[in-house]
């Protein structure tokens, strides 16, 4: 029932790409966010062009699936890409057929965007799909560990996004059983009007959350049984360590984004 | 109903890295009338299979026959709402179903869905309520939230009756029962069974004392396919065999075949009540050398 | 910590959930020495589970004290001690794993109560170890099956190596296999070392290999000995809405056809032997 749902999920491999340090892959993204929009022609993000090529080769994602996955997202680019065509006035009129009127400027402008986006969402999505989601939320709340000064919950924020994460499946696999349940008994959520749809999520929706309260509490008590009160006392079991292959691979990030920058005009 | 399935096959996920095969070629025919057991371990596919039978799942591969509707890959699942009137389906928990403000609004959705007024599917409703042990008629305007958990069991199986099937799929009925709870709740199930000669249930269970005592035909599955059936003294018969495909046999059935070993002595060990494994152990000691 | 000072002592509890409510428990006196093995089988709604989380002091009780060792659960500054003394594994597997994998879960109540990290690597790769869940390390708690994920929960209690292990329940929600499996696991507990045990269950299966069995209804308890005298006892079990292990039930089945045997025989072994030695002496 939820065979599209793929973008997102981690697919285990045994790669490079894997194996690097989330704070690393955290830090490279963030960097590499940065220098695409500073990178002002296309020429400029040429290595940008590479180094997620080369990203992608080295993290063995199987291509077909990954296509798949980011079907939805290259529809949105394309739009963007013609919005920005059509809405863009620089530089010499290069089409001119009656209405419709294309800038040079615009088709540099568009592609740039389109570029800068595909490039970013190709690597955000290589993010996830390439790291647990455990070893994501300790290089997010190692990364955000030094806000815990200024009053940033970071442990808490961090525990609720790996107990989100831990109860997603359960969740889905709990809809999905509610759905044929009510499938079963003749229910139907794909006919008639948009009212009669929402009116048809009910039978769906009130076991929904009854049965997450009820996970929750029950929840709450096995934590407070095993210990948790959420004191500064508690230890850490994983520990993040920082490879060399890492601190490699940051450097090649600001190699590329250096670049860019030279190559901007 | 009569179920045929010829060469049924279905994979989760298509084309994508988490793809998996759950059945395989499978084949199998349920008459009008018979009680069924599908035994088999977990991640065997017997839920997979079960959920061909009332179109809650397409064939991927192969076909289904129900009664006079065959189910194939392609057919939509528009075309199947009569089906499902007729095959009721039992969850595992089916508790977790209900969701209206009152038990009796709760039990009269299924009947409405499949076409019928509120005063009917009420009336059937109700008959179905006390058909499931619940006489009290104070409970019928009560949020199915307040009950007991066994008592809201109860009403998810009467929104199942409430349809009046002809069929039945018990997928786990009695998971989370204490054994007393068990054997009341399958009894429930063989009286509705027996009411009227065309009526018949399919049992997906872990509980080979389940299997043994309300079947009179078992398949078993492993690895998304049928690789054994008969009647429970012919499955039962196969311990070796059921153990490589992490099954067991019913307690009575695994005492006997030990007494057996170590007796050194033919015991007929398809016996599946206390009574009779309580009269084969008798003749055993008696040294009877009946027939086996 | 003092391992050996775990004896539990419950004197004269009382509680209900909210004031218009009967009592779910009622002057309830047990003590429990520390390494015995106890059962506490009762059926829906007699107290049991409510008796359980009085233990570690997840709820309170309204009148009378409830204690392990020297450390009470009235006392705020003791909730600490007694949860590392005693650890607990719940009915349902889906609602007790925190973490996303496997081995994150078994160390979920050492980071809790500040364990070294080099010291809580050891401890969780050799409790996964012990409930025989090697390789599945990196495992997430939806792809197990129900007994795996009470194997996960029964890991997580152990690592902190408590004296007492409770479990509520645990076994309820899960296929025979899985029952045997856990059931098998708390023997190999039991074996091991000197934990006290307490099961709470309605599987009369399970309780027929304790040391000890109470019986409980409406918040009393109605039956304190061995299974052995309990299950003799045919109008407590029918009081208390019980069906007697299968074991005692084929016993008493043969009596009634004239074959007397054993009171003492508990597992399906022992009745094997004990009809071999009968009819050798025919």
């Amino acid at each position: 029932m939820f065979d599209n749902l793929i973008i997102g999920q981690y697919v285990p491999r045994e790669s490079v790409i894997h194996r690097m340090d989330p704070r690393a892959k955290l830090v490279c993204l963030f960097l590499f966010m940065i220098v695409l929009f500073i990178g002002n022609r296309i020429i400029a993000l040429l290595p940008g062009i590479l180094f997620v090529a080369v990203a992608f080769w080295l993290a063995q994602i199987p291509l077909r699936f990954f296509a798949k996955g980011l079907r939805l997202i290259v529809i949105i680019i394309t739009i963007t890409f013609i919005l920005h065509l059509f809405m863009t006035r620089e530089g010499n009129v290069l089409v001119d057929i009656g209405w419709l009127t294309i800038y040079e400027g615009a088709l540099t402008q568009a592609s740039l965007i389109a570029v800068r986006l595909f490039l970013l969402v190709i690597l955000a999505s290589m993010l996830t799909l390439t790291t647990t989601p455990i070893d994501l939320t300790d290089g997010l709340e190692t990364l955000f560990g030094p806000l815990k000064k200024i009053g940033v919950p970071a442990h808490e924020l961090a525990l609720t996004m790996s107990i989100a994460l831990r109860f997603i499946p359960t969740l889905l696999g709990e809809t999905e059983k509610i759905v044929k349940a009510q499938l079963a008994r003749g229910a139907s959520f794909s006919e008639g009007s948009l009212v009669k749809r929402a009116k048809a999520l009910i039978p769906l929706l009130v076991p929904l959350l009854i049965q997450s309260f009820k996970r929750a509490e029950d929840l709450a008590t096995a934590m407070e049984a095993r210990g948790y009160d959420g004191s500064s006392e508690r230890t850490k079991y994983r520990e993040l360590t920082w490879k060399r292959s890492d601190t490699f691979m940051l450097m090649v990030t600001i190699l590329t984004g250096v670049m860019i920058l030279i190559l901007r005009g | 109903m009569h179920i045929k399935a010829q060469d049924l096959g279905y994979t989760y996920m298509k084309n994508t890295p988490f793809e998996k095969k759950a059945l395989d070629g499978v084949n199998l025919e349920i008459k009008e009338g018979s009680r069924v057991a599908i035994v088999g371990h977990t991640g065997s596919g017997k839920s997979t299979l079960v959920q061909h039978m009332n179109g809650l799942l397409i064939p991927s591969e192969g076909s289904l026959t129900a009664g006079e509707m065959e189910i194939r890959p392609g057919t939509k699942q528009k075309t199947l709402s009569k089906l499902r009137q007729r095959v009721g389906m039992v969850f595992q928990f089916p508790e977790h179903q209900l969701f209206d403000e009152t038990v009796e609004k709760d039990v009269a959705f299924g009947p409405m869905n499949f076409g019928l007024t509120r005063e009917e599917a009420c009336g059937r409703g109700r008959d179905a309520l006390r058909k499931v042990g619940l006489h009290d008629e104070s409970l019928y305007k009560k949020s199915p939230f307040e009950l007991s958990g066994g008592q809201m069991r109860r009403v998810a199986i009467a929104g199942v009756l409430a349809s009046e099937p002809e069929m039945l799929i018990l997928d786990e009925p009695t998971a989370g029962l204490d054994p007393e709870g068990r054997v009341k709740m399958m009894e429930l199930f063989s009286g509705w069974q027996k009411e009227s000669e065309a009526r018949s249930y399919v049992l997906v269970t872990h509980h080979m004392e389940d299997a043994a005592t309300y079947a009179d035909y078992i398949f078993v599955m492993h690895q998304g396919t049928v690789v054994l059936e008969g009647s429970p003294e012919v499955v039962f018969s196969h311990e070796e065999r059921l153990q490589q495909w992490g099954l067991g046999v019913p307690k009575t059935t695994k005492l006997l075949i030990e007494l057996s070993k170590k007796a050194n002595t033919p015991i007929n060990v398809a016996s599946f009540s206390v009574e009779d494994t309580a009269k084969e152990i008798v003749r055993l000691l008696k040294g009877d050398k009946r027939d086996v | 910590m003092d391992q050996r000072n775990a004896h539990i002592n419950i004197d004269r509890v009382s509680f209900r959930y909210r004031e218009e409510d009967p009592m779910v428990l009622n002057h309830v006196q047990l003590t429990v020495p520390q390494g015995q093995w106890l059962a506490i089988v009762g059926h829906n709604g007699s107290g049991k589970s409510t008796l359980a989380k009085m233990l570690n002091g997840l709820l309170l009780p309204q009148e009378g004290v409830v204690s392990i060792g020297e450390w009470t659960t009235g006392n705020e500054r003791h909730i600490k001690t007694i949860r590392k003394k005693l650890g607990m594994v719940f009915q349902n597997p889906d609602n007790q794993l925190v973490a996303p994998t496997v081995q994150d879960d078994v160390a979920f109540a050492l980071e809790n109560s500040g364990v070294e990290p080099q010291e809580m690597k050891q401890r969780v790769i050799a409790h996964i170890k012990k409930v025989g869940l090697e390789g599945l390390e990196n495992a997430e708690p939806h792809k197990l099956s129900g007994g795996q994920k009470q194997r996960v929960a029964i890991a997580g209690a152990l690592a902190l190596e408590p004296a007492i292990l409770v479990m509520d329940e645990a076994t309820s929600m899960l296929d025979p296999t899985g029952r045997e499996d856990i059931h098998q696991l708390m023997h190999e507990v039991k074996r091991e070392g000197n934990k006290t045990i307490i099961s709470i269950t309605h599987d009369l299966d399970e309780a027929i290999l304790a040391d000890r069995v109470i019986v409980m209804k409406r918040g009393s308890i109605i039956g304190d000995g061995t299974p052995t005298d309990i299950f003799e006892q045919r109008t407590i079990l029918k009081e208390a809405g019980l069906t007697a292990p299968f074991i005692v039930q084929l016993r008493h089945e043969l009596e009634s056809q004239g074959v007397a045997l054993s009171k003492r025989i508990r597992t399906e072994k022992e009745m094997v032997d004990a009809i071999c030695t009968l009819k050798r002496k025919t």
